[in-house]
């Protein structure tokens, strides 16, 4: 539980202005990323997990630097790293972080050749020789199970299949060695056969070259397998975290009970029993001081609809955004 | 009980430039009145094309080989195209993979319904019409008062209800759903599904559900249908699919689903990637990632047979009988 | 590439010693697939037939012809053959066509296929010079508004709203009347023109489209610079449509050159156009005289017809191999 920290972020925003055109100023935002704090440790995993349109993604795409941030700091490797201004500190960021991204069809240059493609952050890095540069493009194609890697280092992506494109994804991030990478459903877009080999290789390198991962999914099953601790968001917000048995097993937040009961099961005699919460997903524009599961929740009381609920620690590591587990003194202004 | 679908061995063969791709091999099922059933399967393994065959929605490039479908007594692939019109919608609808986009943008959702049914059933009047897409509204879980909104006024979850009530509109006798909520969130997809299941229960009907996702199938199917690489490898009701599952690619599908239920367990990977159906193979196509594969395997493909009651496998060497699941508990 | 046995070092050695010859081949095994597509069209063939056919009868046929057959010598002195001064003397001109002059000659007693012949090269220039203009502008403009955004976006795209309603052929004789307007000074008008307007936004939405795909990101997080993920990413995936838009541009240009020409507006010694106009201006397109004397502008005009429509057709042939969606299978 003490290893050295990674990763901290520390009440990160986003917010997307919502505007009509460029010469008006915008009246509203979309509360992408509101007030998110976690950790990751050296080489464990932390799964974000949510429905589409949580922030989830936002969230991996700003700590990248894919967006600035509204608010709040990130700090990699003891580094503040929320803005990068000078040159060699973005070289530094750059060269030590990465995505895969969940689209194996759009994620590769379809113009490029698979070295060119894996090649790619070294030679914006200016890292070693042309000849270094293809040795090591060769050891982490062979790593990855392209192989022999020779056979495929001058085809271009649409003369692979989805399973090898992904493999050629997950080399190209990899082949600088990272610290810390994002991956954004990196398996989500596979077949079940190849999704499997996939999680098997990652949980492989991960443990292999002792890296971070976020790992963001919207399948609570996958984070379970891949993640150490998941983290679960709802318009913007982390409505619970814990490690991933606990979470999975022990559910707390109303979202989450509902979203895990919601999975269906492969046994069709075991018969499951759905949360039912009213309604449908919105959008966080402009969102009102209260807990945004307001509408939907089923045991939603009057303090929900007055303040935001903060994330507490119910212990264990397990922590809750929910008025339901706040101590009996504080819920009552 | 009476089967409302008879498949017996149909073969649907893409010619391309390259060659021919055997997308449908051999397929043989039958589907009684008020069954549901599933057809599991990878990306190109074949599932489309079979439901794609079954409505006669052919691209240019394809062909029925040979093989019947029988459908209210008649063969199908044989009848006219005018007739088959007849039988889409009325006689068996379909719910397609990318329902989203399956609503016109610039009409209004309840008049696109409005439009298929009276291109259908010529004698309803706009007033009938209009009533019974209301209370198909309310079957599926809509408002009525929505009738005249437009798609983009509609969330993902609501736009699929809308596709459905379409699907629903002539009262067809089956219902093929293409991967209906694949591009939906874990909610909205519980939902969808449960809705599903009770209008097919309370009209009575036939569904056909074709998946990726084996868990949603085992949820809402009685009866499964297992393809791979063109061919059904294996079919039975869904408890015995899962309980005592016979063909080695069904085995590897089964453990290499991560589960939210139950203690973590480790995942079992199917090796290799599945073949390309362009000039397929000979042999039993799963050979190359078979763990059980034998000499024999690689000289002839296996034969589709009955190995228990009402449990059909295609291979040498099934797993998981009855036997052998006695044994192993004793 | 197919050969698996080698070991790796061995392979890695053999590559490094020349990456340029790799890339050499894959470069035309690209060109060998795409050709492969583009002879399925039948209209891109005929079009390419068309363009080699004007191109083989200009470049070669001419100065082959003009050196021999058509070289003034003391033998046929009477005979001149030089499409820009010379004089036929022994037979009133225009003359219809004949042995010795095969398309006849023009009001100037000039040999109509000399002149036809002798144009050919400058329209080949003139159309590929403008073209290259503007799809160099509308390519640059197009990516640079699509990438970066805003106030420059819309800049630019106000420009090309303007350059659009612009009213073309107007303003290119009003310049032709303020100055000196020769074929290289009309192509680049014409490039620049038509680079800032229509042709960047078209470029612009295909930029956009590039812009949004994840392989941009995936270059932003390995820390690419904009310029680095503009030439590298957005600028080759946008190149197929701005070749296809250069064959239309083509088009364009040798038709705007043919207009001015007819009204007389170039300070150039021979074209299409102009051989239209010399015999407009002298009265031969008037009446009944249009069809009497028809060897006067029909020549000229199915060339400009032809290598325009030709240009066009190869356009659409590019198309099938651009759009994948347009192809038969």
């Amino acid at each position: 539980m003490s290893g050295e920290i990674v990763l901290k972020v520390e009440n990160l925003s986003k917010f997307f202005p919502m505007k009509k055109s460029v010469f008006s100023r915008a009246k509203h935002f979309l509360h992408a990323v509101d007030n998110l704090n976690f950790q990751i440790e050296k080489g464990k995993v932390l799964s974000l997990v949510g429905e589409s349109g949580c922030g989830k993604t936002t969230t991996g795409k700003t700590i990248l630097k894919l967006y600035e941030p509204t608010g709040g700091k990130i700090t990699f490797l003891g580094k503040d790293v929320t803005h990068l201004h000078e040159a060699e500190d973005k070289r530094w960021f750059h060269s030590k972080t990465q995505m895969i991204f969940q689209d194996p069809f759009e994620s590769l240059n379809p113009r490029k050749t698979i070295f060119d493609i894996v090649a790619e952050p070294m030679n914006i890095q200016n890292f070693g020789t042309l000849k270094k540069r293809e040795l090591m493009v060769m050891d982490i194609l062979k790593r990855v199970g392209i192989s022999p890697p020779d056979a495929f280092l001058w085809r271009y992506p649409h003369e692979l299949s989805g399973g090898q494109r992904q493999r050629v994804a997950i080399a190209r991030a990899l082949v600088m060695k990272p610290e810390f990478v994002v991956a954004d459903e990196p398996t989500s877009m596979l077949d079940v056969s190849i999704r499997t080999q996939v999680m098997k290789l990652m949980m492989e390198l991960i443990k292999e070259m002792n890296m971070s991962f976020l790992y963001i999914t919207h399948d609570l099953a996958v984070a379970r397998y891949m993640a150490d601790e998941i983290s679960v968001m709802y318009l913007g917000r982390m409505v619970e975290y814990a490690d991933s048995e606990e979470l999975i097993n022990n559910p707390l937040h109303p979202y989450t009970k509902a979203l895990i009961s919601a999975v269906p099961v492969p046994d069709p005699e075991f018969k499951r029993k759905s949360v039912e919460i009213k309604g449908g997903i919105g959008k966080p524009i402009d969102p009102l001081p209260r807990c945004r599961f307001y509408d939907r929740c089923p045991f939603a009381m009057e303090i929900c609809n007055q303040k935001e609920p903060e994330l507490v620690d119910v212990g264990q590591n397990h922590k809750v955004a929910c008025f339901l587990y706040k101590k009996d003194g504080d819920t009552v202004a | 009980m009476k089967a409302v679908l008879e498949v017996k061995n149909l073969k649907m063969y893409y010619d391309t430039q390259a060659g021919q791709v055997k997308a449908a091999d051999n397929i043989s099922f039958s589907l009684y009145e008020g069954e549901s059933m599933g057809l599991v399967g990878e990306s190109g393994c074949g599932k489309t094309s079979v439901s794609m065959s079954i409505m006669r929605l052919l691209p240019e490039n394809a062909r029925i080989i040979s093989g019947n479908i029988f459908f209210g007594g008649k063969d199908i692939v044989k009848i006219s195209n005018e007739d088959m019109n007849k039988v889409r919608w009325a006689g068996i609808s379909m719910i397609f993979q990318a329902a989203m986009n399956s609503l016109n943008p610039v009409y209004r959702v309840g008049d696109q319904i409005i439009e298929a049914i009276t291109t259908h059933e010529p004698n309803v009047t706009f007033e009938e019409a209009r009533q019974r897409v209301a209370s198909l509204y309310k079957l599926v879980g809509l408002d009525p008062e929505r009738m005249d909104n437009y798609p983009h006024e509609y969330s993902g979850g609501m736009k699929q209800r809308a596709v459905i009530a379409m699907s629903l509109a002539c009262n067809p006798k089956l219902i093929i759903a293409d991967e209906p909520t694949t591009a939906l969130d874990v909610i909205v997809q519980d939902t969808i599904l449960r809705e599903l299941e009770k209008i097919q229960k309370k009209l009575n009907m036939s569904m056909i559900y074709i998946s990726h996702d084996i868990a949603v199938i085992a949820e809402v199917a009685s009866k499964i249908a297992i393809m791979y690489a063109g061919k059904i490898v294996e079919m039975s009701d869904s408890i015995t699919i899962f309980k005592r599952p016979a063909h080695p690619y069904t085995v590897g599908l089964m453990s290499s689903f991560p589960s939210i239920r139950g203690p973590k367990k480790e995942l079992v990977t199917i090796p290799g990637e599945p073949p390309n159906l362009l000039n397929a193979p000979d042999h039993c196509r799963f050979a190359p990632r078979c763990p059980f594969a034998t000499d024999e395997c690689w000289k002839k493909e296996p034969s589709y047979e009955e190995i228990e009651n009402n449990h059909f496998v295609a291979c040498f060497h099934p797993q998981n009988l009855k036997k052998q699941v006695r044994n192993n508990v004793g | 590439m197919t050969d698996s046995t080698n070991t790796t070092v061995e392979t890695t050695e053999a590559k490094l010693e020349s990456p340029i010859s790799i890339r050499m081949k894959l470069m035309w095994r690209s060109f060998k697939e795409n050709w492969k597509i583009f002879s399925q069209s039948k209209i891109g063939m005929i079009g390419l037939y068309i363009v080699i056919i004007f191109a083989v009868a200009g470049f070669i046929v001419y100065p082959i012809l003009a050196d021999t057959v058509w070289k003034t010598t003391s033998l046929n002195a009477m005979v001149s053959y030089n499409p820009v001064t010379g004089y036929d003397f022994l037979q009133n001109n225009p003359a219809p066509p004949s042995w010795a002059h095969l398309l006849g000659t023009d009001p100037l007693g000039r040999d109509i296929l000399a002149q036809l012949l002798y144009s050919t090269p400058r329209e080949f220039m003139l159309g590929i010079v403008a073209a290259l203009i503007t799809v160099i502008i509308g390519t640059l403009i197009g990516t640079i508004a699509a990438y970066f955004g805003g106030a420059l976006d819309t800049f630019f795209m106000r420009v090309a709203d303007i350059v659009l309603l612009f009213p073309f052929i107007p303003f290119l004789i009003v310049i032709s009347g303020m100055m000196q307007v020769d074929l290289l000074t009309l192509a680049l008008i014409i490039g620049l023109l038509s680079g800032f307007g229509g042709i960047t936004i078209v470029l612009r939405s295909q930029a956009l489209i590039v812009k949004s795909r994840p392989f941009i990101e995936s270059a932003k997080v390995s820390g690419a610079s904009d310029s680095y993920i503009i030439v590298n990413h957005i600028i080759p995936n946008v190149m197929p449509l701005s070749f296809l838009y250069m064959m239309f541009n083509v088009t364009g240009a040798i038709f705007s050159e043919a207009v001015l020409s007819f009204f007389g507006l170039l300070n150039i010694k021979m074209s299409w156009g102009l051989m239209i106009y010399t015999a407009d201006t002298a009265g031969y397109i008037i009446g009944s005289n249009i069809w009497n004397y028809w060897w006067l502008w029909l020549p000229a005009g199915a060339s400009i017809t032809l290598l325009c429509g030709a240009f066009y057709f190869i356009g659409r042939g590019l198309d099938e191999v651009v759009n994948p969606r347009l192809r038969k299978r």
